[in-house]
């Protein structure tokens, strides 16, 4: 076989797997990676600087399924008159005059067919961080979590909760 | 098992950083080194016990240069264990015990140990019998074995969310990333063997002279540049199957950009070792060993950088997990309604002993004591009072919440105050 026809094949061969990898980066910069918010909220500020507790803005976390977002009249409560030339603060306020409700990126989100309930959890005494890591050190909230079933279910063993599949599968 | 977090980052940004290019490093060292054994030893002892007597001289040529005797097993296990502890000191992810990494570590040695015996015993003899070839087997399987337990703790090093269930599970251990990782050390050991053999078996500066080769040049020419050529073309497989089973948060620009710099890498080598098969005026192959050690070590990088995406501070400080099952007794009274109101609305801006953003309400409630009107009337309608103190926000709180929030921080400054 003549080098160049075996020269072109090496060069087809190793181009169709920097193409296949070429493809897995693009898919990973559309689906997975964190996305950017719409304001960048801080937790390093308010979790972190001002010790507030996670449910001081997710109120519903310890007696409800979903831990939800604060509306805005809670930042507000605060951002009426603190550190209102911050421009991250400035595109709340407009937000807020505006009545547009923020569309925050939700980076925690499991499938519909899947039920999981924040209260259950935090009522077993586990620590918001367990599964959403340290909040307070992170200035672009991001998962840290697979999220996965398998991780769960090593969990829920490991501290001997239920592994029915009608625990979360209802 | 479940512990308290307790804090992690014990060194400076700056020491942590080097401990990282230690534990890359040795990490490369190792993988290079005991690959370059491995397929060595299973190229000497098979090669000659299966394919012939046209191949023992070569085996025991290369037996004589490479593989393992008992000091250079010592100096692998001594790197793996500085591996290990790197990777404990920074992130102390708390899997399994010194016991079983300490046998981890046994079983290398004795692997390797095993190889350094049959090593002896052929070369002593002269020749590769198939009772050495079983041996070195013995040795290559324990060793292997090893490295594939390294190999996934490596892998593991990037799902720290399993960390705190493997004592409890050694299974957990495993996983396809380690999987994918094995994969591509084996590949990489048959490049960097294949390359190896060349380099030492055909001297560089010959080009167009008139060398008296050696006896065993050409079956280990051929053997070098087939063991280069299948360790190069299969690379690319347990990259990407490594690339598709990584924890996403592990991936970055950098993880993909590495990955297709080794990808080109894998190719140039591969078209030298094309262009060194025309011949003997075509000899200048040492340097496809030098891209194969730098596909090693770009692949040593990509680990290196999806460590440094996922073991970030936010996940080091949430590395054990952390339970407290309520127990009974533990809340002796329930919260009151002001103290509720208080958290949920009051605790952004202010504390008792400190400035937050508004001052420390120590300071400023004692005010009110005789006059819980006058508190009321301020939470109802903040004014400006203080000119250091940016104004409080209305809260639209109702009377009853209200009402509660004053009478709960006059009692908490009451009692503070000791009146």
């Amino acid at each position: 076989m003549p080098k160049i026809i075996v020269k072109m094949a090496l060069v087809g061969y190793f181009g169709l797997f920097l193409l296949l990898t070429a493809a897995l980066a693009v898919y990973w910069d559309r689906w997975q990676k964190t996305p950017e918010q719409p304001i960048a909220f801080p937790h390093t500020i308010h979790a972190g600087r001002l010790e507030l507790a996670c449910t001081f803005c997710h109120e519903n976390a310890a007696r409800s399924p979903r831990a939800g977002i604060p509306a805005i009249r809670k930042c507000m409560s605060c951002h009426q008159t603190v550190a209102v030339d911050n421009p991250e603060v400035k595109k709340l306020r407009r937000h807020h005059q505006e009545e547009e409700p923020i569309a925050w990126a939700r980076l925690h989100e499991l499938p519909e067919h899947v039920y999981f309930t924040h209260k259950r959890h935090i009522k077993a005494g586990l620590q918001c961080s367990a599964c959403h890591g340290e909040v307070r050190k992170m200035a672009r909230m991001q998962r840290v979590r697979s999220l996965e079933m398998g991780w769960c279910v090593t969990c829920h063993r490991a501290l001997k909760a239920p592994t029915d599949c009608a625990t979360c599968h209802k | 098992m479940p512990l308290s977090n307790e804090p992690v980052i014990l060194f400076s940004p700056e020491s942590a950083s080097l401990l990282e290019i230690l534990l890359a490093g040795t990490g490369f060292i190792l993988l290079t080194f005991v690959g370059f054994i491995l397929v060595g030893a299973a190229v000497a002892f098979l090669l000659p016990a299966y394919g012939g007597r046209k191949f023992q001289s070569f085996g025991l040529d290369l037996l004589s240069q490479v593989t393992a005797s008992l000091p250079v097993a010592i100096l692998v296990v001594l790197v793996a264990a500085i591996a290990l502890y790197c990777a404990k000191l920074l992130y102390d992810p708390g899997l399994l015990n010194t016991a079983f990494w300490g046998g981890i570590l046994f079983l290398l040695f004795l692997g390797l140990a095993v190889l350094a015996l049959s090593r002896r015993l052929a070369l002593s003899g002269g020749m590769i019998s198939s009772g050495n070839a079983l041996l070195a087997a013995i040795g290559i399987l324990t060793v292997s074995a090893s490295l594939f337990v390294l190999v996934s703790a490596k892998a593991l090093l990037i799902m720290p969310e399993e960390w705190p269930f493997v004592g409890g599970n050694w299974g957990l251990i495993l996983s396809w990333n380690g999987v994918a990782g094995f994969l591509e050390f084996a590949s990489l050991s048959l490049a960097v063997t294949g390359s190896g053999v060349l380099a030492m078996y055909i001297p560089s500066a010959t080009i167009g002279s008139q060398v008296q080769v050696p006896e065993s040049f050409s079956p280990a020419r051929n053997a070098g540049m087939v063991l280069a050529a299948i360790g190069l073309l299969i690379w690319p497989a347990p990259l990407l199957f490594d690339l598709l089973t990584m924890p996403e948060r592990a991936l970055s620009p950098s993880v993909f950009i590495l990955a297709a710099i080794s990808l080109v890498l894998a190719m140039i080598a591969c078209l030298q070792l094309l262009a060194s098969s025309g011949g003997v005026k075509s000899l200048r192959v040492a340097p496809v060993l030098i891209v194969v050690l730098a596909l090693f070590l770009v692949h040593i990088l990509a680990d290196h950088a999806a460590r440094g995406n996922v073991l970030i501070e936010p996940v080091l400080l949430a590395r054990t997990l952390s339970v407290a099952p309520a127990e009974a007794g533990v809340k002796a009274e329930p919260p009151s309604a002001g103290k509720g109101v208080f958290e949920q609305h009051c605790t952004a801006c202010h504390r008792f002993d400190r400035r937050v953003v508004g001052p420390p309400l120590n300071e400023v409630v004692p005010k009110y004591r005789q006059d819980i009107e006058a508190l009321k009337n301020f939470i109802r309608n903040p004014v400006k009072k203080n000119p250091d103190y940016p104004a409080m926000p209305k809260l639209g709180l109702t009377e009853e919440e209200i009402a509660a929030v004053a009478a709960y921080l006059l009692e908490q400054t009451a009692s503070d105050s000791g009146g």
